[in-house]
């Protein structure tokens, strides 16, 4: 083996390993409504963001609206306005934040934790069919020993499929 | 400084435990999905094992496509019926490779949520359940490929979602089948609450015992 083969092979390995990191420091900043973080782990580059039944963002400024605006509950327009809007209304979505956190916590740079409404996604949900549908999410990896990439097994049925 | 020859084999090491890691945890997306064949396709194709909590051991590539196919999947083809679900965690894994790198075991945990019957694999009333236990398991390393020697997931608990571990340990497990019959009886079934622990196939880290 040459030295180049093997510094490939050092940087494949040692690259799996930061991308197995990224996801679980994803996992722990979202964890605790760190969204500005989470935001700052995508790439400028970001072709889509989608969870759950919310829809698809595309691009960097998608995954700002997912995050920041979705999750953190940042207005689109500046927090001064959100603050604004839900002091004029009882607002269902601030009771539902005092009741997850305990506490509203508003700053220059701490978003409002809580969950407010989604903002428009660009495009709708892909697919969300939840349990009981038996729907299964296709695997991104081949067989290991085949090496035949397959459409896994699923008795889930598009409706629009005939 | 290490020297090329050196550097390789640490790389390859390396290599190998990633790709078993791998196969452990496809091993379960598979197992989820009630891709049965797939799984089966995981295993060796000289001499491989399966036993899981109290069904016997199933042994040969023949034993473990009864075990998988017939058995867990009640036949080839068979889809599962609506709500049933597997959501089985693969964690904790710890591999060692063995001297000479082509075999290697590894222990992990597995837990998990289910939904389904417990009074036979497949008929009866869907029940939600918590289910926990430890595999001890063999890879070897076959036409390049890492693959499944014997796996071995030694049931730890599996009860109701209503009741829980201290009230109601396990559910479901009515030892080995009589219509698809194991190839030998089970060697370490001994579930909650009775303090047994699957030996560790691991080194200790510091003492090396």
């Amino acid at each position: 083996m040459t030295l180049e083969l093997l510094e490939a092979e050092v940087t494949r390995l040692e690259d799996i390993r930061e991308i197995e990191d990224l996801e679980r420091k994803y996992g722990y900043y979202f964890d605790t409504r760190r969204v500005r973080d989470v935001l700052d782990l995508f790439s400028e580059n970001t072709e889509s963001v989608e969870i759950e039944s919310h829809g698809q963002y595309f691009g960097k400024d998608g995954v700002r609206r997912m995050y920041m605006v979705g999750v953190g509950g940042e207005a689109e327009t500046g927090l001064k306005d959100v603050v604004a809007r839900r002091e004029k209304s009882s607002g269902a979505a601030f009771d539902v934040i005092t009741q997850l956190q305990g506490v509203v916590t508003i700053g220059a740079d701490q978003p409002i934790v809580g969950f407010l409404s989604m903002p428009n996604p660009d495009n709708p949900p892909t697919a969300f069919h939840p349990y009981p549908s038996g729907y299964h999410f296709p695997y991104s990896f081949p067989h290991p020993v085949s090496g035949e990439v397959e459409v896994p097994v699923s008795r889930y049925v598009h409706p629009m499929a005939t | 400084m290490a020297t090329l020859e050196e550097l390789q084999a640490r790389i390859q090491r390396l290599d190998d435990i990633k790709q078993i890691e791998q196969l452990q945890k496809i091993y379960g997306y598979y197992m989820d999905y009630g891709e049965w064949q797939k799984v089966v396709d995981l295993f060796a194709d000289n001499g491989p094992s399966v036993e899981e909590a109290d069904r016997g051991v199933y042994k040969g590539k023949e034993g473990v496509r009864r075990y998988y196919v017939d058995l867990l999947g009640g036949g080839p083809g068979k889809v599962p019926r609506p709500g049933w679900l597997s959501i089985m965690f693969q964690l904790q894994g710890v591999i060692s490779l063995d001297v000479g790198a082509a075999t290697a075991r590894g222990r992990w945990y597995g837990m998990g949520m289910e939904a389904k019957p417990t009074a036979s694999l497949h008929e009866g009333e869907l029940r939600q359940t918590w289910i926990n236990g430890v595999y001890e398991n063999e890879y070897v390393k076959e036409d390049g490929k890492w693959k499944i020697k014997t796996l071995h997931f030694n049931l730890t608990f599996r009860t109701p979602f209503e009741d829980g571990w201290l009230k109601v340990p396990v559910v479901g497990q009515t030892g080995p089948d009589s219509k698809i019959p194991p190839d030998g009886p089970p060697t370490a079934y001994s579930p909650y609450p009775s303090g047994f622990h699957l030996p560790v196939s691991f080194k200790h880290p510091i003492t090396g015992k």
